[in-house]
C-alpha cells in the first residue's frame, strides 16, 4: 500500500518552488552584491546594508517563534522578550564566568528559556480565558526587575562581553558577514521547525486548541501538555535570537534585552504579516523593519518614536482592511488572480488560521 | 457490571443545583434517552460524566473503574466521547483535519487519515472532505461532530441534541446515522428534545426535572408516566397519544 502523507492535496506548486529558489539564492549572495543599473550604483557590501538584513533575520526569527505559540496554538503572549533576554543573559554569563563558547551558551539559553516557559505555563495554562496573556506581561516585567538587581548579572549597568579575536569558537568577528549567515541559518532553523510542526501531530493539535480547546480535550488530546510544547518551542527559538543578539552587539543590559517595546514589536511584525500563517512573520518583518529604519534615518534625532507612529498607522490599516495581514491580502486578492486553476491549494494554506 | 454506574451525582452553580443526587446505570449496548425541559440539568450531567465539570459529590464508574473528576482527555481515552449541543467545530480546519484530531492520539498521521476518511464516509460528508468546517451548514456540522467523536473509538457516546436546530428534512438522516452507530455496538446516551426521535431511538428513557431524576423506564411507560406528562410533555401530548 502506498503511504499517504497527512495532506497530499496541499502540495506546493512548481512555480512556488521556483520563487523560493530565487529568494534563497538572493539572500545567499546579497551581502556580496554590487552592480550598476544605468546610472544607479547598487552596492550591498556595506556594513549597514548587511546589518539591515541581519536585523530582518533576527526579528523574523523572534516573530516566527511568537507565531508558533500565538498564531498556531492561539495562546497570545505579550512578554516574549523575557525569553529573548534569558537567552542573551545565559550565554553571556556562561561566557564571562566559565569561558563557555557562546554556541553551547546559546543552547543553554534555549533550555533556560524552556525552564522559564514551564514555570510560567504550568500554572497559567490551567486557567481559561486571558490569564495567560496577562501573566506573560507580568512575568516579563518581573524577569527584568530580577536582572536589574542581580549582582552577578551586572545589575542595571549590564554586561560588556569581552572582545576576543575572530573565530567560530568565540562567535566573534569584526566583519558582519559571519553574523549575516548565522542569523540566516537561525531563521532557516525556526522555519524548518515550523514546517515540520505544521505537518506533524503537533500542528493539528495546536490549531485544534486555538479553534476550540474544550472540544480538543474532549477528543482525548492533553491540551495542557501541548500548550506547554508550543510555549517551549516558542521560548527556545526566542532565546536563540537573544544569544545571537548578545554576541552581535557585545553589550546587554536589562533595558535593552527586556524592553517591553520589543515584546510589542514582535506581535506587530507577525500580525502585520499574518498571524498563524507560515510566511506572515517574515513578510511582516521584511516590510516593517526597512520602513522603520528608513523613518529613523530620515526623521531620526528629533526625540524618538517616529517609527512607532508609522507602525501604528500601518497596523490600524491592516486591522481595518484585512486582519489576516499581508499574507491574508495575498490569499484573498492577489493569488486568485495569479493562479486561476480550479481547486489548487498550495502548501501555505496549512496555516489558514488568521483568514477565518 | 453495568458499563456506566452513576451514584448520587451532584453539582451546584452558586445557589442553583443543576444535578441533585442523580443515580443511574447504563448497560453495554443500550441506547438511553435523556429527556427533560430546558434547565433540567441534562447537559450538566454530560459534562460531569465527561470530565468537563467536576461534581460536588457522587461518583461515576465506567467499566467498574472510578473515573469521577478525571480530566476530559483521560476520560476520552477510557472510551467515552461526547458531542456538544452548542457545536464546537475547529472552524479554520477542514472536515478531514477535524476528524483526524479525534483519531491522532491513538495512531500515526497516515493511519489517522485513513480512519478519518472512513468516518467521514459513514456520516455522509465525503463530498466536503476538504472544505473548511466554517463553511458547513448546521446539519453538516452535527455530522462532523459525530464523525469526530466516533474517530476516538468510544465505547460510550454521549449525544447532546444531535437533531436540535436542524431542519426537519435532515432529521431522518441523522436518526438513521445514530441507529447505525448503535448497530456497530456503541452504547449511546442521547439528550433529545424531540419526543418522536427519542421514542424511535431509545430502549429506555430517563427524565430529569430541576436537576433530579424523576423517571427511568421503558419509552412507552415514560410516555404515559403521569409525572413526566405533567412536568415535561404537557397535557396536550398525553391527549394525542
Amino acid at each position: 500500500m502506498v503511504e499517504v502523507s497527512a495532506t497530499p492535496e496541499r502540495r506546493s506548486s512548481a512555480r512556488g518552488w521556483v520563487i523560493y529558489a530565487v529568494l534563497g539564492v538572493f539572500v545567499l549572495v546579497y551581502p556580496f552584491m554590487r552592480f550598476q543599473v544605468g546610472p544607479l550604483q547598487v552596492d550591498f557590501t556595506f556594513p549597514y546594508t548587511r546589518h539591515l538584513f541581519i536585523l530582518i533575520f533576527l526579528y523574523a526569527l523572534t516573530a516566527q517563534a511568537w507565531n508558533i505559540l500565538a498564531g498556531y496554538c492561539g495562546q497570545v503572549s505579550f512578554g516574549h522578550v523575557a525569553y529573548f533576554g534569558i537567552g542573551a543573559y545565559t550565554s553571556s554569563m556562561l561566557l564571562m564566568n566559565f569561558h563557555l563558547t557562546p554556541w553551547i551558551g546559546m543552547l543553554a539559553g534555549g533550555l533556560a528559556a524552556i525552564a522559564l516557559a514551564l514555570v510560567v505555563g504550568i500554572p497559567t495554562f490551567r486557567l481559561t480565558g486571558h490569564y495567560f496573556a496577562i501573566a506573560t506581561l507580568a512575568i516579563a516585567e518581573t524577569v527584568q526587575t530580577i536582572f536589574m538587581n542581580w549582582n552577578a548579572a551586572g545589575e542595571a549597568k549590564g554586561l560588556w562581553l569581552p572582545v576576543m579575536k575572530d573565530s567560530w569558537l568565540n562567535f566573534q568577528w569584526k566583519s558582519k558577514l559571519p553574523y549575516y549567515y548565522i542569523a540566516l541559518a537561525l531563521l532557516c532553523l525556526v522555519y524548518l521547525a515550523t514546517y515540520w510542526m505544521e505537518r506533524s501531530k503537533l500542528g493539528f493539535y495546536f490549531r485544534a486548541i486555538r479553534d476550540d480547546a474544550v472540544a480538543t480535550s474532549s477528543l482525548g488530546v492533553d491540551i495542557l501538555t501541548y500548550k506547554l510544547v508550543a510555549l517551549s518551542m516558542s521560548a527556545f527559538f526566542s532565546a536563540l535570537a537573544g544569544s545571537f543578539y548578545a554576541q552581535y552587539v557585545l553589550f546587554i543590559d536589562p533595558f535593552s534585552v527586556f524592553q517591553l517595546q520589543h515584546s510589542v514589536l514582535v506581535v506587530l511584525l507577525a500580525t502585520f504579516g499574518g498571524v498563524g500563517t507560515y510566511w506572515g512573520p517574515i513578510v511582516g518583518t521584511a516590510i516593517l523593519i526597512p520602513v522603520s529604519e528608513f523613518v529613523r534615518i530620515r526623521f531620526g534625532g528629533t526625540g524618538g518614536a517616529e517609527d512607532l507612529i508609522v507602525y501604528g498607522v500601518l497596523i490600524v490599516l491592516i486591522a481595518a482592511l484585512e486582519p489576516a495581514g499581508i499574507v491574508g491580502i495575498y490569499r484573498k486578492h492577489i493569488r486568485p488572480r495569479l493562479f486561476r486553476r480550479e481547486g489548487m491549494i498550495d502548501v501555505h494554506d496549512m496555516g489558514q488560521a488568521a483568514v477565518d | 457490571m453495568a458499563l456506566v454506574e452513576v451514584e448520587n451525582l451532584t453539582k451546584a452553580f452558586g445557589g442553583v443545583v443543576a444535578n441533585k443526587n442523580i443515580s443511574l446505570r447504563v448497560e453495554q449496548g443500550e441506547t438511553v434517552g435523556l429527556i427533560g425541559p430546558n434547565g433540567s440539568g441534562k447537559t450538566t450531567f454530560f459534562s460531569l460524566v465527561c470530565g468537563d465539570l467536576r461534581p460536588d459529590h457522587g461518583t461515576v464508574r465506567f467499566q467498574g473503574e472510578d473515573i469521577t473528576g478525571l480530566p476530559p482527555h483521560i476520560i476520552n481515552g477510557k472510551g467515552i466521547a461526547r458531542t456538544f449541543q452548542k457545536l464546537r467545530p475547529f472552524s479554520s480546519m477542514t472536515v478531514l483535519e477535524n476528524v483526524m484530531v479525534g483519531a491522532l492520539p491513538r495512531m500515526s498521521m497516515s493511519q489517522a487519515r485513513q480512519e478519518a476518511l472512513q468516518h467521514i464516509e459513514v456520516v455522509g460528508l465525503h463530498r466536503m472532505t476538504h472544505s473548511l468546517a466554517s463553511t458547513l451548514s448546521t446539519g453538516q456540522r452535527k455530522r462532523l461532530e459525530l464523525a469526530r467523536a466516533m474517530a476516538t473509538k468510544p465505547k460510550l457516546l454521549l449525544l447532546d441534541e444531535v437533531t436540535g436546530g436542524v431542519d426537519h428534512k435532515s432529521i431522518p438522516g441523522l436518526v438513521a446515522l445514530i441507529q447505525r452507530l448503535r448497530r456497530e455496538g456503541v452504547t449511546l446516551l442521547v439528550i433529545e428534545h424531540s419526543m418522536k426521535v427519542v421514542m424511535e431511538l431509545a430502549n429506555r428513557i430517563i427524565a430529569l426535572h430541576l436537576g433530579e431524576k424523576i423517571c427511568d423506564d421503558l419509552p412507552e411507560r415514560v410516555a404515559t408516566d403521569r409525572r413526566v406528562i405533567e412536568l415535561y410533555l404537557g397535557k396536550a401530548y398525553a391527549k394525542n397519544h
